[in-house]
């Protein structure tokens, strides 16, 4: 039983093998995923697309560029390769000291103007680019912390949302925290911290550190989990839509956010990291699997359908600490008869009735065996007395063996009510949709 | 012996170099396998190919010895000048002299105290020598532990490919059907190429998620 389970899992988590074969290598009708390589050429794009970037302050292509540049540098800014690969190469400055030509790195090291000269001359040789080629380099807006990570944030870097997008469809969403080791930035293999995000709500779930789960900010007892991502439904909007204008099937696109503009914009990957599953505790491949594909007209929809379809694992999770079920105001049930045959009705829960009320022509079709007792109901009818029955039914895999009285519910939606009484294992939750409603809508 | 292959014998090419020639592609299958299926990175096939051939030209110990020495005098030496600033080439050529004034060095002194530690070929050492530069360049652009890992990754898979190139009967097949054996090598890698399964480092790294209790 185990190892079957362990076979099963096998096949669900995506591993390198199956992401470069399946989601790397060149597809058809699809640009070369040289373009996410280039940094400078997906910013125009995703510009032109009206999505936001940080702004570009200046740009080194050449020899030439470089002796003919004024070095004056704003106080902070972001120093990248064009075509380095996972942070390789990327310089982040946040300050600047008074009357000195010496800035302060991410990590708070100093570095001189000699030194950032130095890192330029480097791009521009090649030594960052993975086939070293020569490179351009280039200056950028530092994005504005957001207040909401400032706690969570070593100083001087910025945190990003990696968000995988597949054809319009975000897959799989992980907060990357840059630590003191990752000098700012935000990439996991060089010490950075990924928590991964519950793609409904936004909310952070489990963190890793080197592959490790970590509870809290190294050295602090700031816990990880549990933070609400702010604007997190445009998030996952830009996500998709830079998805969409970039045109790379399968995208990993990393949004910082900004403490004025919000969302930013600031680089995509066609490799994604594949650590992100260990940060979400969930299989990749499977999930890739289950949209392959969908023929997604809108960004919209591709959004809506991953929140209801990805999301969730902080409901979950709820539900495991209470030990109790959340259920919306619809659902779907199950009754069994006492002749062994099932019936499935939707259900209205109703926390203001006590006991459950069934239909009294259902009552009778499914045989429920009728108790010795009548019970006198008020309502705006008046007085009533409604026989009781026997009741068995499943809610959400929980089976509640119950008494329910009969009345007519012809002229109402609903055949049956649930009362307070049969809803001590569940919690309400007046948002959610059962997964039948969502299929009608 | 395949007819081929011994035409080529009698045209007065060494039996030992073609045995060595034609098992280079099952050498590479091997850095292949060790990259797809285990999970060892080594640098691309390169590396660890010519670290194997400067094995089978020292002989195991002497190679060990070699390339352990100058793995870490280059590395020490990138650390000495890493405050220094220099441009990338420049600093990458400078650590190689250094470095190999360094073994000069060390195997003088070796032999002076009077331990016999003659590395006697030029070519495989200057090889390893050459191949330090790659090393280097991994300590400069990541860190510590990347080098550290892709050192002993590296030195596995060069012991593995050793030990692989020694094996007395592959080198007679070898000779006697070599057709059938790259048609082998070729299918093998082939399947290599098309396996979309977990590295068995990955089943290592994700051995909590593998245990996750089935939903529903």
């Amino acid at each position: 039983m185990s190892m079957f389970n362990y076979l099963r899992n096998y096949k669900k988590i995506l591993g390198l093998n199956a992401r470069n074969l399946d989601y790397v290598l060149r597809k058809k009708h699809q640009p070369s995923t040289k373009i996410a390589d280039n940094k400078l050429l997906v910013k125009k794009i995703l510009k032109k697309a009206g999505l936001p970037v940080p702004a570009t302050y200046f740009v080194i292509r050449n020899k030439k560029d470089f002796e003919k540049f004024s070095w004056d540098l704003p106080k902070s800014f972001v120093l990248k390769p064009n075509k380095s690969l996972g942070g390789q190469g990327v310089l982040i400055v946040y300050g600047k000291k008074k009357d000195a030509l010496i800035w302060i790195k991410a990590g708070q090291k100093l570095i001189t103007i000699e030194n950032i000269k130095n890192h330029v001359f480097n791009i521009l040789e090649g030594n960052f680019s993975p086939k070293e080629e020569n490179d351009t380099a280039f200056f950028e807006e530092r994005v504005k912390l957001h207040p909401t990570f400032k706690p969570y944030t070593f100083k001087g870097g910025i945190p990003d949302i990696r968000v995988l997008v597949y054809e319009k469809i975000p897959i799989m969403a992980q907060l990357r925290l840059p630590t003191k080791q990752s000098e700012g930035r935000s990439n996991l293999h060089l010490g950075g911290i990924g928590v991964g995000i519950d793609l409904k709500t936004g909310i952070t779930t489990t963190a890793i550190q080197h592959n490790k789960i970590v509870e809290n900010v190294p050295k602090t007892r700031l816990v990880l989990s549990g933070i609400k991502i702010p604007s997190w439904k445009e998030v996952l909007k830009i996500a998709a839509l830079a998805q969409e204008a970039v045109g790379i099937k399968f995208l990993g696109i990393d949004i910082a956010l900004d403490r004025e503009k919000g969302p930013v914009i600031f680089e995509v990957n066609a490799r994604p990291g594949i650590a992100i599953q260990l940060a979400n505790q969930s299989p990749l491949r499977e999930r890739l699997k289950r949209v392959e594909g969908l023929k997604v007209k809108s960004v919209k929809r591709g959004t809506s359908i991953a929140r209801e379809v990805f999301g969730g694992e902080v409901e979950e999770e709820l539900e495991e600490i209470s030990g109790r079920k959340v259920i919306g105001i619809f659902e779907p049930i199950k009754i069994f008869t006492p002749d062994n045959k099932e019936i499935n009705l939707m259900a209205k829960i109703d926390t203001g009735a006590y006991l459950t009320s069934i239909d009294e022509k259902i009552a009778e079709k499914a045989k429920l065996k009728k108790i010795d007792k009548i019970i006198k109901a008020s309502s705006v009818l008046g007085e009533e007395s409604r026989p009781l029955v026997e009741l068995k039914f499943s809610l959400e895999g929980q089976l509640i063996e119950t008494r329910a009285c009969t009345t007519d519910r012809s002229h109402v939606k609903y055949d049956i009510i649930i009362g307070r009484r049969d809803l001590k294992k569940f919690l309400l939750d007046p948002l959610r949709k059962s997964k039948i409603i969502k299929e009608e809508s | 012996m395949s007819s081929l292959i011994s035409h080529l014998i009698t045209q007065g090419i060494p039996q030992e170099t073609l045995s060595y020639l034609l098992l280079t592609p099952l050498l590479a299958t091997l850095i292949a396998f060790l990259r797809q299926i285990v999970g060892i990175k080594s640098l691309g096939v390169y590396y660890p190919l010519l670290l194997t051939f400067s094995f089978l030209g020292l002989g195991i110990e002497r190679g060990l010895i070699a390339y352990l020495l100058i793995v870490v005098l280059a590395n020490l030496i990138t650390c000495l000048i890493k405050k220094i600033p220099l441009l990338y080439l420049p600093r990458l050529t400078i650590v190689v002299s250094i470095t190999t004034i360094g073994l000069i060095s060390l195997i003088y002194l070796f032999n002076f105290l009077g331990y016999s530690f003659e590395l006697a070929q030029a070519l495989p050492i200057i090889i390893i020598l050459s191949l330090s530069d790659k090393l280097v360049s991994v300590q400069i652009k990541k860190n510590f532990k990347s080098t550290l890992i892709i050192v002993l990754s590296a030195l596995a898979t060069a012991v593995a490919g050793f030990y692989l190139m020694n094996i007395e009967w592959l080198k007679l097949t070898v000779l006697q059907y070599p057709l059938s054996f790259l048609l082998i090598v070729l299918i093998i890698n082939i399947s290599l190429g098309r396996f979309r399964g977990l590295r068995v480092s990955e089943l290592w790294r994700f051995r909590h998620l593998l245990k996750l209790p089935p939903k529903d």
